[in-house]
């Protein structure tokens, strides 16, 4: 009976892949047809101007895709989804076949010559406008300007870089509690045992998945609304970017450590807390260390572009002078900034070596 | 003293890892269990104190049902059962001293122990069972500089923080050089005659239990085959426990 009911889930299994081949075929060829009309046909043979995409042209377009990709896919070595999921049976052309001389090699090749034609009209990249004598002209008056900084700023430069320097310390010091908390709950390894471990993992998975994928220049924008501009903003942006990253480094971590010390402490008769602080702690403390000095690495580069929408610092030193068109001073404010990131970089770097050898 | 009744574990797939085992140890033994790799040994000893839970069946420990007990008082049946693995598992990066003292955690407080405030005679008896296992001078070395046998020898010393009724020992020598598993065996003799500690071992080399134990239990893919004393572990038998595997080779 076991034995029967596997084999029908293989046998589900293998047809689900049919149908997944099959979708991928449809989609592919729906966006070639929708591409080559909407940027090849209506712009170069209609010569027309680019309207806007009806719902009738992809519903049209949807049934062409239908009838191509449905012939295709009965005949062999014609299916670019059937390639993918293994599908092919060699039953006309052996794998020995040269691969010019497979279909689905042409198929995916104009695929490919298609998205580059779009990429290269969406994107609107233009040669003549990167040599044009006026851009040269425009980015001489702003080299010579970057290069030959005003110094008369530089002391407030110095107290800016001092907050960013500070907004990144803060945020990745009270960050570190949250994320050594969280860690432990979103670790596979220690939440399998029950279904109410496996949900609070599911439910912390998801949540630090959804902070981590919103940028910190987006929760800026957010905090700067909430509790107003200023550095306070910046921190709280970063801080919560990097509860949600240190959680996810912390908890692979966890997921790697070694069996044998929890089964030695346990084994002592110690309970769940011992456990975790003799035999799981002192396996995890440095490369935890090494982490958090890593991610306060990221939050100083970080914490520079959040100044740009409020979040203080020297970063929002550097858009106001961008926006007043004073090159001097950006030039100024560029190189502090260099000379900071590319200071903590070495330094982060020696203590990670350092950490990683002792 | 351990009376094994009936004792089932399957694993995931359902295939078994230990197939119906009956046997008792009488305190003061010296057991070896011994059989080719995947048999079931380990699991067998891990069984006994329930780091593996087993499917079904009944381990009585002087009359109590481990396969039964609550958390709380299954803590307080580890405090009295001492375990040595193979890989040692010691805090690698902490001292010797610590890694010992950590043998007392079960019978600490948990605020307490979690800043090390390990009590003056718990100190004391870490330094006394280190000087029973020629380790005395080493005390604050870190783990990670000592030998392998060093180690095993610190890990015996922990379990004894304990002072267990019983160690189980998993594959105690398997991975060190002759000497220091002499050295080895040697400590855990002692034990079991000066303070008649009874030890339940898995080992795999027939000269060592030849030369050490008592008394040997021959598991085969999950049963146990044979149940007696060395005396009557000759070629043939060892031959018959160790037959599977010796198929496989060919």
């Amino acid at each position: 009976m076991k034995m029967m009911r596997m084999n029908f889930f293989k046998f589900l299994n293998h047809y689900q892949y049919y149908l997944y081949a099959y979708l991928l075929d449809f989609f592919g060829w729906l966006y070639f047809f929708l591409v080559f009309y909407q940027l090849f046909y209506k712009r170069f043979i209609l010569t027309g101007d680019l309207s806007v995409l009806t719902s009738q042209d992809v519903i049209f377009f949807s049934g062409v895709s239908f009838l191509f990709s449905s012939i295709l896919f009965f005949i062999p070595y014609c299916s670019i989804g059937k390639k993918l999921f293994l599908l092919n049976r060699s039953l006309f052309y052996g794998e020995s076949v040269h691969v010019f001389k497979r279909p689905y090699f042409w198929i995916f090749t104009l695929f490919t010559v298609i998205t580059l034609g779009c990429g290269f009209y969406i994107t609107q990249l233009s040669f003549v406008e990167l040599f044009s004598y006026y851009g040269f002209l425009g980015v001489k008056r702003i080299f010579l300007a970057l290069l030959s900084p005003d110094f008369s700023i530089i002391k407030i430069a110095l107290v800016a870089v001092f907050e960013t320097f500070f907004i990144a310390f803060m945020a990745t010091f009270l960050s570190v509690p949250f994320a050594f908390m969280i860690s432990f709950f979103s670790s596979s390894n220690l939440m399998r045992r029950t279904f109410l471990h496996r949900f609070a993992y599911f439910i912390l998975r998801i949540f630090l998945n959804i902070t981590r994928s919103i940028e910190p220049l987006v929760w800026a924008i957010i905090f700067s609304v909430w509790v107003g501009i200023g550095p306070f903003a910046g921190m709280l942006a970063l801080m919560l970017h990097s509860i949600s990253a240190l959680s996810k480094l912390y908890s692979e971590q966890i997921e790697n450590i070694e069996q044998g010390p929890q089964d030695m402490i346990l084994s002592t008769g110690a309970n769940a807390i011992q456990v975790i602080w003799f035999g799981v702690v002192p396996q995890i403390l440095i490369p935890f260390l090494s982490f958090t000095i890593y991610r306060w690495d990221i939050n100083l580069r970080m914490a520079t572009i959040i100044g740009l929408v409020g979040g203080g610092g020297i970063g929002q030193m550097l858009i106001q002078y961008q926006g007043l068109a004073q090159w001097h001073r950006v030039g100024t404010i560029i190189l502090v900034i260099a000379i900071v990131v590319s200071l903590m970089d070495y330094f982060s770097m020696i203590v990670r070596e350092k950490l990683k050898r002792g | 003293m351990i009376k094994v009744s009936n004792l089932n574990q399957y694993f995931e797939t359902g295939v078994p890892a230990l197939d119906n085992i009956n046997f008792s140890i009488k305190k003061g033994e010296f057991v070896a269990i011994i059989g080719p790799s995947g048999s079931g040994k380990s699991t067998l000893l891990r069984c006994i104190n329930r780091l593996v839970t087993p499917t079904s069946g009944h381990i009585y420990f002087y009359g109590q049902d481990i396969c039964k007990m609550r958390q709380f008082v299954l803590r307080q049946l580890r405090r009295s059962i001492g375990i040595v693995f193979q890989q040692f598992n010691l805090i690698s990066r902490q001292s010797v001293l610590k890694n010992v003292l950590y043998g007392s955690l079960g019978s600490m407080g948990t605020i307490r122990s979690l800043f090390h405030l390990f009590g003056q005679q718990d100190i004391a008896l870490a330094h006394h069972n280190l000087s029973l296992l020629g380790l005395s001078g080493k005390e604050y070395v870190r783990i990670d500089q000592l030998s392998g046998g060093e180690q095993q020898r610190v890990a015996i010393a922990r379990s004894l923080m304990q002072s267990p009724v019983l160690i189980l020992a998993d594959e105690p020598v398997a991975s060190l050089d002759p000497v220091s598993s002499e050295t080895v065996m040697m400590h855990l003799k002692k034990l079991n005659q000066d303070r008649n500690i009874t030890i339940i071992a898995t080992v795999h080399s027939i000269d060592i239990v030849k030369k050490y134990f008592t008394r040997v239990l021959g598991l085969q893919a999950g049963r146990l085959i044979f149940d007696g004393s060395v005396a009557d572990l000759d070629a043939s038998v060892v031959q018959t426990i160790y037959e599977n595997d010796a198929y496989e080779l060919f």
